[in-house]
């Protein structure tokens, strides 16, 4: 519940005492946005099992490039480790806004690490000929990383204003609490992707 | 009465999915699995979701309740730091 709708109900029962914020509007509208980002994303997954399963061979088809699986997990590794780092500058706010300066930039820069190396995987595929029009493999393994790299690319925006805030020494629990949900959440889909995509 | 109707329409529903089988998505078994398979996680995620949601909501309502029940005995003020 929100701070503005523990506020109502205080006002509706005649309550003139302050209560405690529940959670942010930030963060309640970070998480609804989540549960939706997830349905999505759960829906390329079972779509891609599905047409995967219909193939009835080995995947990816013959004749089709084979997927990274050794550099990526390099890549899950880096993300992972940002996701730590993320977690340790979540610890470190609550001392104050400047004491996380230092992990949220780790975090920022492994974020930034996993995003290049995946552009570099994908300008690797596309010379090896695997394209978004090549075939069904091709298809989803654009769309479905994709869309995972726009999220990554979102997230790190989100961490550059938090990284901003502390910088300045502002205090917006708020805004460092949605980016960290939201990064929380792009670190932790990634393995499912990697594992149903790549493996 | 509605129970027998219920269990009357159950039937019908399980007799008529083996008429979906014919489906052209679900021409082999692993086909089959995997329709199984995602039709349950496309119906389970989003309750997981709302339900974890609710679940969390209540959860931190009662420990803020708690807090501010502790602090109002007290006498201070009711800390509103949601870091």
């Amino acid at each position: 519940m929100t701070t503005s709708a523990v506020a109502g109900m205080e006002r509706a029962s005649g309550e003139q005492t302050r209560r405690p914020n529940v959670a942010p509007n930030a963060v309640a509208g970070m998480l609804i946005f989540i549960v939706a980002e997830v349905m999505f994303f759960a829906a390329f997954i079972s779509a891609f099992t599905i047409d995967r399963a219909q193939e009835r061979g080995p995947w990816p088809p013959p004749g089709q490039p084979r997927l990274p699986i050794e550099a990526t997990a390099i890549n899950t590794f880096a993300l992972l480790a940002s996701g730590v780092a993320m977690y340790l500058a979540a610890r470190a706010y609550r001392r104050g806004p400047s004491a996380a300066r230092a992990p949220l930039l780790a975090s920022l820069a492994l974020g930034a690490f996993f995003l290049v190396s995946q552009g570099r995987e994908w300008v690797e595929l596309i010379g090896q000929g695997l394209t978004l029009r090549t075939s069904l493999h091709g298809s989803f393994f654009y769309l479905i990383v994709g869309a995972h790299g726009l999220h990554v690319l979102s997230g790190l925006v989100a961490l550059a204003l938090a990284y901003a805030s502390v910088q300045r020494g502002k205090d917006a629990p708020g805004l460092f609490a949605a980016a960290k949900l939201f990064w929380y959440f792009v670190v932790l889909l990634w393995p499912a992707l990697y594992l149903r995509v790549y493996w | 009465m509605r129970a027998g109707l219920g269990a009357a329409l159950a039937a019908v529903v399980l007799l008529a999915a083996h008429a979906a089988h014919a489906d052209q998505v679900c021409e082999s078994p692993e086909t089959q699995a995997a329709f199984v398979k995602m039709t349950a996680f496309m119906s389970l995620t989003p309750l997981a979701l709302i339900g974890g949601l609710i679940v969390a909501a209540v959860r931190r309502m009662r420990a803020a309740e708690r807090a501010h029940e502790l602090f109002a005995a007290d006498g201070s003020a009711a800390p509103t730091d949601e870091r």
